[in-house]
């Protein structure tokens, strides 16, 4: 799938999870951490970020992250396949990262917070 | 069960011959930890429909089915919730706060066991702005259902930062297992567990007016301060030489323990890095 207008390609310094949604960037994030099935990762993102991902939001969010050759399915475990971020996933997240933290550490500084 | 293999249903082919028995598999464990199966039966019929109404382009007669069978599904798992008896669960919490960070798991441990509890409070070394702070929560095991969410409350940092959690919402009735981590002074060479922005109230480089500057102007106070500094570009670690050499920015950082830090840099000024906006930090 290319990258829609506005996009940007983790690989060349631009944000394709720029709209993704949250659901995606939670799952790149806690893949970032190794490789996970389903019900690990929805685990996982609760401990992490506090949020229940629901089960139909989760393999939606798979789906478009492995369309986007972000996430690859490893060979199904009895009946769970697992996922792994892929080189590119990791670039996209490094940038999607960065790219919040400009907006965090410019919103800080304008209201006065003193902190990044 | 049978709610969930209605939603189920509702996905194209394609997809349940992919995911269909794992995600069975995954609603019985979500159900397991006590996740309302109508909750997952939404969900997925959620997904469903986004499913379906998402087809290549020139497919409009298929879009035009799929919105026809996802119509279909939804009325027929919505008269499925509306039948099921299931009670909704009455939604009450305990509100725990720190307030005496020197001693914040301790009077964690103590508000705990008053609500009778069985919750393992633990400490990390962190970076001094995040000492008596909790630095991560939650349920463990069967016990992560929905209805044992935990949530944080938000206050203010040590040394006067805002936005960490100082405190936890959690279920009543909770009864299961769950973790509390909370942050401690790290002891000297100590890595930091968690850590806050280098530039952050109560942080080793606050006030020191080096947000924004060149790394050629950063350089002599950070050898002053005697820290251990790595350069990241956003590409990766990069050699001290070659970041001064670029006549890099400083815009943010973070410290991996009380001698040793994680400088990003930036080829273009960081904007709003004016003395005017340091003058913000409470400096």
């Amino acid at each position: 799938m290319a990258p829609r207008d506005g996009e940007r390609d983790g690989a060349g310094g631009r944000d394709v999870l720029h709209r993704a949604g949250d659901a995606s960037v939670l799952i790149l994030t806690s893949l970032a951490g190794g490789t996970k099935h389903g019900y690990a990762l929805i685990k996982d993102i609760r401990d992490f970020a506090g949020v229940q991902l629901g089960p139909g939001t989760l393999y939606g969010a798979l789906d478009r992250l492995e369309r986007l050759g972000l996430i690859e399915a490893l060979p199904a475990e009895e009946r769970r396949h697992p996922y792994r971020i892929t080189p590119a996933g990791a670039a996209a997240l490094r940038v999607h990262l960065d790219s919040i933290e400009r907006v965090s550490v410019t919103g800080r500084l304008r209201l006065g917070l003193g902190g990044i | 069960m049978r709610l969930v293999q209605t939603a189920l249903r509702c996905y194209p082919q394609r997809w349940r011959r992919r995911h269909g028995e794992e995600a069975a598999e995954l609603a019985r464990l979500l159900m397991r930890d006590g996740t309302p199966a109508r909750s997952i039966a939404w969900s997925y019929l959620k997904g469903a429909t986004s499913t379906r109404l998402v087809l290549p382009p020139g497919r409009r007669l298929g879009a035009a089915m799929g919105a026809l069978v996802a119509a279909a599904c939804s009325l027929s798992v919505s008269l499925a919730l509306v039948s099921s008896s299931a009670p909704a669960s009455a939604a009450s919490v305990v509100r725990l706060r720190i307030t005496d960070r020197a001693g914040a798991a301790g009077q964690l441990r103590s508000l705990l066991r008053a609500h009778h509890f069985g919750i393992t409070v633990t400490q990390e070394p962190v970076s001094p702005s995040l000492v008596g702070s909790i630095i991560t929560f939650g349920a463990r095991g069967p016990s992560a259902g929905r209805g044992n969410v935990f949530s944080g409350i938000t206050g203010p940092c040590a040394g006067g930062a805002r936005g960490c959690v100082d405190g936890i919402v959690l279920p009543v009735h909770f009864t299961g297992a769950a973790r509390i981590v909370v942050g401690r002074a790290a002891g000297p060479g100590e890595r930091y567990a968690a850590a806050a922005g280098i530039f952050r109230q109560g942080e080793i480089l606050h006030c020191t007016a080096l947000l924004g500057d060149s790394v050629r102007q950063a350089l002599p106070v950070l050898a002053a301060l005697h820290l251990k500094v790595a350069w990241d570009t956003g590409g990766g670690p990069a050699s001290r030489e070659h970041v001064a050499d670029r006549r890099y920015y400083v815009a943010g950082g973070t410290a991996r323990s009380a001698a040793s830090i994680s400088i990003r840099v930036t080829a273009n000024k960081p904007a709003g890095s004016t003395a005017a906006s340091r003058h913000g930090q409470n400096c």
